[in-house]
C-alpha cells in the first residue's frame, strides 16, 4: 500500500512538473504591412494573447480585430467594416504546434523552427506554416515570426475600385515575449 | 457656358475638400458618446467569461462606461497609455488604452477610477479603446 502511495505521489508530481510549462503572454504584437505602388497600409496590435507549451510545443495566438491601430480613421473603418467584418467575426485566432524536435526550450539560446497550424481570419480556417525563431533567456521565452497572408483565402473581398491599393500578400509579423503561466 | 465652369470648379473644390476631411478625420473616441452601459469592471467581466456573443451583441464597437481598482497603468510599445482595471479573476483584467491627449496624471496602482470606452470585446482581457477618464 505504501508503495502504492509513493508511487501514485511521485506521478502526481511529475505531472505537476510537466504542467508548469506553460508560458504566456496578453501583450504580444502582432503587425501587418500591406505594400503596393498606390499606397502602404499597416496597423498593429499590442494586446495579441499567445499561449505556448514549452514541453510539446502548442501554440495558441488570439486577437482582436478591433484592436488593430491605424494611424487614419478612415482606414481602420472600412478595415472593420467593409473586410474584416469585425461586428461579426471579432477575433482572428491561430492554433497549431512549433516543431520541437531541434529545440530546446528549457535552455538559454536562439532556435529556429517551424510552427505550423490552422490560422482563422474573418470566420475562414486555413493551414498555414512559418518559420519562427525562439530566444531562450532569463526564463522567458521570445517569440518571432513572418507570414504572408491573402485576403482572398479568407473571403476578404477587396472591391474593385481599391484593388490595387491592397496587397494580395500581407506582410504579418508576430512577436512576443512569454512568461511562465504561473496559475 | 462661363456659368457651369464655375458651378464646375465650385462643386470640384467642394469635392476636393470633403475627400481631405474624409481622409483626416479624427478617430471615433468614447469622449463624443454616451455610455450605452454603466458598470463595474468586474461585472463586465463576468459577463462576457458567461457569454461572449450575447456580451458581443451587447457591447461590441459600443461606448461602455466602467469603474474599478487599477492594477496597471503604463505606457505599450505603441506610446499609448493602458489602463488595466482589476476583477475577481487572477489574470483577467479590463485594458483600456486611453485615448490620445488625455490627461492620466495621479493615477496609479491601486487609484479607484471610472472610465468610458469602446469596446473591442474580450480575448483574455475585456479591451476598451479611444478610453477616456470620467470625471
Amino acid at each position: 500500500m505504501k508503495k502504492v502511495i509513493f508511487v501514485l505521489a511521485l506521478s502526481m508530481g511529475i505531472t505537476s512538473l510537466l504542467n508548469a510549462q506553460k508560458y504566456f503572454t496578453k501583450e504580444g504584437k502582432i503587425h501587418f504591412f500591406s505594400a503596393t505602388t498606390v499606397e502602404n497600409i499597416e496597423a498593429t496590435s499590442n494586446t495579441a494573447t499567445c499561449v505556448l507549451d514549452a514541453a510539446t510545443g502548442d501554440v495558441e495566438w488570439s486577437v482582436l480585430v478591433k484592436g488593430f491601430k491605424f494611424e487614419k480613421a478612415l482606414m481602420e473603418e472600412h478595415f472593420n467594416e467593409n473586410y474584416m467584418e469585425s461586428n461579426t467575426f471579432p477575433k482572428a485566432t491561430f492554433k497549431g504546434k512549433a516543431d520541437l524536435s531541434s529545440v530546446n526550450l528549457k535552455k538559454d539560446g536562439t532556435y529556429k523552427t517551424k510552427v505550423s497550424g490552422d490560422l482563422t481570419i474573418h470566420g475562414v480556417t486555413k493551414p498555414i506554416s512559418t518559420d519562427a525563431t525562439f530566444t531562450v533567456a532569463g526564463g522567458k521565452i521570445t517569440s518571432d515570426s513572418k507570414t504572408y497572408v491573402n485576403p482572398k483565402d479568407f473571403n476578404i473581398t477587396i472591391p474593385a475600385a481599391v484593388k490595387e491599393k491592397i496587397s494580395d500578400k500581407i506582410e504579418v509579423t508576430v512577436n512576443a515575449t512569454l512568461a511562465e503561466l504561473k496559475k | 457656358m462661363k456659368k457651369f465652369l464655375w458651378i464646375a470648379l465650385i462643386l470640384l473644390v467642394a469635392g476636393l475638400g470633403f475627400a481631405a476631411y474624409l481622409w483626416n478625420k479624427p478617430h471615433r473616441t468614447a469622449d463624443d458618446e454616451k455610455p450605452v452601459a454603466m458598470l463595474t469592471a468586474d461585472a463586465l467581466f463576468m459577463e462576457f467569461s458567461a457569454n461572449d456573443a450575447a456580451s458581443n451583441a451587447k457591447y461590441l464597437d459600443k461606448v461602455v462606461e466602467v469603474s474599478g481598482v487599477v492594477n496597471t497603468i503604463g505606457k505599450n510599445d505603441a506610446n499609448e497609455t493602458k489602463i488595466a482595471l482589476a476583477t475577481s479573476d487572477m489574470l483577467a483584467e479590463v485594458s483600456c488604452i486611453i485615448k490620445e491627449g488625455e490627461k492620466t496624471d495621479g493615477i496609479a496602482s491601486g487609484t479607484n477610477i471610472v472610465i468610458r470606452g469602446i469596446c473591442n470585446g474580450y480575448n483574455t482581457d475585456v479591451e476598451l479603446r479611444q478610453a477616456v477618464i470620467s470625471k
